[in-house]
């Protein structure tokens, strides 16, 4: 493999939180550099667990709006747009 | 095929055409189809329960204001939630909240040496430790709070709702190239954030 090929982990770390993984994963030169890299490797992970964690707070978050509550807010918007 | 199609275009012009003109049974019904989505992309952004319910509320006043400049490209959901972040812009500048000034980019680059590889002693955690900070209370909720309103709502977006990158880039009105560098933003400081909780 030639230099010119090799990432940096700086790169590596730019791709990685810029890209969306299903598309960064499909990179060769960040696969090998991952492989060999447990720093970068540590970093992919923290990536990973911000996503699932924030998806976790959302849907507690959602989990918490009942229907009532919903049907109220659209009930009010629809008098004020029908007046 | 293309009867097909035509047909179906057809029906989503005069459904945009009845709602233009106001009939009150379309107007609830499309009320209804997306305040549900909207009200809870309020809180998954931060907002409490009654600036979530005002911020709703005025996303639909407007949109109907400006519905006749509405083409169609975009779909309906895309349209409310480009205005949705306009009003949340709105709210955010009145409550003159500050954007984090110190840059991501430059606290980024200080864990790396001239060759781009990570400084040992600013190499991320080990990823058990990482985890474990995410679980202090109200940590996550801190951390996005943090952040700027057009990064929030890429990550929101993009990581939470899981939303196309087409679609989030015409909310954002930004290039897709643009909404790499606030996903990168948004990422690195979250990460940051909560690597820094756990020290």
């Amino acid at each position: 493999m030639k230099e010119q090929n090799m990432l940096s982990c700086k790169e590596v770390v730019k791709i990685m939180s810029s890209e969306d993984a299903s598309v960064w994963r499909r990179r060769f030169n960040v696969r090998f550099h991952l492989w060999i890299c447990h720093h970068c490797r540590k970093y992919a992970r923290h990536i990973e667990i911000l996503k699932s964690e924030f998806k976790k707070l959302f849907s507690s978050q959602t989990d918490k709006v009942d229907d009532l509550k919903l049907r109220e807010v659209e009930g009010k918007i629809i008098r004020r747009l029908q007046k | 095929m293309s009867v097909i199609l035509g047909g179906m275009a057809q029906e989503k012009n005069d459904f945009l055409e009845q709602l233009k003109k106001k009939d009150p049974t379309i107007m609830a019904e499309v009320v209804r189809q997306h305040t549900g989505h909207l009200y809870k992309a309020c809180l998954g952004l931060g907002f409490p329960e009654f600036e979530a319910e005002d911020l709703v509320q005025n996303v639909w006043i407007t949109f109907f204001d400006v519905l006749h400049s509405f083409e169609g490209r975009s779909s309906l959901r895309t349209f409310l939630f480009g205005i949705l972040y306009n009003k949340a812009s709105e709210l955010r500048k009145k409550q003159k909240r500050i954007d984090p000034t110190e840059d991501i980019e430059q606290r980024l680059d200080n864990h790396f040496d001239s060759q781009g590889h990570w400084i040992l002693s600013h190499s991320p955690i080990s990823p058990d430790k990482f985890y474990e900070s995410t679980q202090t209370l109200g940590i996550i909720a801190q951390c996005l709070d943090l952040l700027p309103l057009n990064q929030k709502m890429a990550f929101v977006l993009k990581e939470v709702q899981e939303e196309l990158t087409e679609e989030i880039c015409r909310v954002l009105s930004v290039t897709a190239t643009n909404l790499g560098v606030l996903l990168f933003r948004a990422r690195n400081q979250l990460r940051e954030c909560v690597e820094y909780k756990s020290k």
